[in-house]
């Protein structure tokens, strides 16, 4: 485990500098602009009914940003990660080290998710920041203190398992296929695949189980559409399945002819 | 043909490997003796790289073994290429980070000292660029911080792929100079790749030549030379008596070549220029010219692998 975790150091330390990085802070800032310029340009006197707070965080915030934002984000993260080894073909370089391949294929994987980390933390502290604003500049829309920190981290959390999975899987796929275009292909079809259902009248059952869309049926308002176990379902499926799915990357890189 | 019982560095027993129906690497047995440099030649495609890529345990050959440093690498990988530097084509660098930060990473992956940055950078001259981002180094300069990497640990085997790939003159005339001294001073084995005849032949104290996969020959350049022996130029005044001459003395394969009044002769060794220089002479021919000359590696290289191309053809 020291070996996983001192390869997962030096997979951070090949981080500066690098557009992966930048996109990690980027995408939840540029995010919250959008929200700050949707909701700016509407009525001035325009309420929030019911509980604000939550309905800023969740439908407007959590909603946008699972249902396009996080699968694109994932999907552009794993493939500039891999991308940085396959471009300069790091690989031969790499598993010719005294390091067991899974160290390095984990650590590549560890790194996903501290990215993935980062982004949501910055969106999470954006919302709050942003709600405290825009209850300066509108009061009517009742974002009144105190700022809910907790939900919002219990939501932020909640996402980051329920995406385990779809981050386990596009990584896999980016490091098995040297070409940008089959990790970006493959998480541009799911994220499509997953606005189709998250809008369809079945999201309540195919989107527990697809992994593009559980990210939103983890923090998603409970409704008829969808129970509290959706929430339970989609985090147990993100975190259960995103082990498996490391562990199985992990073993076909162990054992695959490295020839690029 | 073989190297002789040495400690060896290196060994391959009957290795083999295919791609689909393609053998890249047919039972091959390579043998490089501690403390030399190895000249492992072939043409594009002869298995090389497959050869290498098996060596360092990045593909599974499917039959055969990879001895390093007198032990099987199957089954302990991780020690033995802690022992093992290597640089495998192109060096892989990030672009994005300076030469140090790029020496830092195999630092830490393998558990080294940060000394040894330092150590390795003075050993390639690249000191005072090494706070430079990768992105503005020239291909010399990568290629020399790709050798420091290899480097870094103190490896007692370094095996270097096409080390001079894309290098310009200057730059080849330059990793040559530090490659060849890389022994005397660090007492590393080198086992170095090569489809570039020149290069090698200015380096190494033992070359492997294969083609198809399978080992052609293997030993030192001297008795890659003593395969053909040297061939005597000459030039005379009457070169037809000069070859009735020479036919009766027994050099039956002396013959015509190029401008008038030139002769090759095949001969064993300088004393028997000596000799023919004296039959000609007293026969009452005017020798203008004697000049001993050895053939190239390149010429012995084609003359092998032109052979196994042949093969080739033939099996096709």
């Amino acid at each position: 485990m020291t070996g996983l975790l001192l390869a997962t150091r030096v997979e951070l330390f090949k981080l500066r500098r690098t557009l992966a990085l930048a996109v990690a802070l980027v995408v939840p800032l540029a995010l919250l602009a959008m929200l700050a310029a949707n909701i700016l340009s509407r009525d001035p006197n325009q309420v929030i009914p019911n509980s604000p707070w939550e309905t800023f965080v969740v439908n407007f915030g959590f909603f946008l940003w699972c249902i396009l934002a996080l699968p694109l984000l994932v999907t552009l993260e794993v493939a500039l990660l891999a991308g940085m080894e396959h471009g300069q073909r790091h690989w031969k370089d790499l598993f010719a080290l005294p390091v067991p391949r899974w160290q390095l294929y984990g650590a590549k994987l560890l790194a996903a998710a501290a990215l993935l980390a980062l982004s949501l933390l910055v969106l999470g502290l954006g919302l709050g920041v942003l709600g405290s604003v825009l209850n300066v500049l509108r009061p009517s829309l009742g974002l009144a203190p105190p700022v809910p920190w907790l939900d919002i981290l219990r939501g932020v959390s909640a996402m980051f398992g329920a995406t385990l999975l779809l981050l386990a899987l596009l990584t896999w796929v980016a490091v098995r296929w040297p070409s940008f275009a089959v990790p970006s292909g493959v998480g541009i079809t799911g994220t499509v695949v997953a606005l189709i259902l998250d809008i369809s009248a079945r999201a309540d059952s195919w989107a527990r189980i697809f992994p593009w869309s559980m990210p939103l049926s983890a923090v998603a308002p409970v409704s008829d559409n969808r129970p509290f176990e959706s929430h339970l379902i989609a985090l147990g499926l993100g975190v259960g399945g995103g082990l498996a799915v490391a562990v199985l990357g992990a073993w076909d890189v162990s054992r695959r002819d490295v020839l690029a | 043909m073989g190297v002789p019982d040495l400690p060896l560095a290196l060994e391959t027993i009957q290795l083999s490997h295919r791609f689909g129906p393609l053998v890249a690497v047919d039972r091959l047995d390579l043998r490089v003796p501690v403390g030399s440099i190895y000249g492992f030649l072939g043409p594009n495609g002869a298995g090389k790289t497959t050869t290498i890529r098996a060596l360092l345990g990045l593909i599974r050959p499917r039959a055969g073994e990879v001895r390093l440093l007198g032990q099987p690498l199957a089954g302990q990988r991780a020690a033995l290429l802690r022992r093992v530097g290597s640089l495998v084509e192109t060096p892989s660098l990030y672009p994005h980070l300076t030469g140090a930060e790029n020496l830092q990473v195999k630092q830490q992956l393998a558990g080294l000292s940060r000394t040894e940055i330092d150590r390795v950078l003075d050993v390639v001259g690249l000191r005072h660029d090494a706070g430079r981002l990768v992105r503005g180094y020239s291909l010399g300069m990568q290629q020399r911080l790709g050798l420091a990497k290899a480097l870094m640990g103190a490896p007692e085997l370094l095996i270097l792929d096409e080390p001079t790939n894309g290098l310009d003159p200057a730059g080849i005339h330059e990793l040559r100079e530090l490659i060849r001294r890389l022994p005397s001073e660090h007492g590393v084995t080198i086992f170095l790749s090569s489809h570039l005849l020149g290069e090698v032949e200015h380096m190494a104290t033992h070359v492997g030549i294969i083609g198809r996969g399978r080992v052609l020959f293997e030993g030192t350049l001297g008795d890659l030379h003593g395969r053909t022996g040297e061939r005597l130029l000459l030039e005379v005044d009457r070169p037809a008596a000069a070859l009735q001459v020479l036919g009766r003395a027994g050099w039956d394969g002396a013959e015509r070549v190029g401008e008038a009044g030139r002769i090759e002769v095949h001969i064993g060794g300088r004393e028997e220029a000596a000799r023919v220089n004296a039959l000609l002479v007293q026969a009452g021919l005017a020798v203008a010219e004697l000049r001993v000359e050895q053939p190239s590696l390149e010429a012995l290289f084609l003359q092998l692998t032109g052979s196994a191309q042949l093969d080739r053809q033939v099996a096709a």
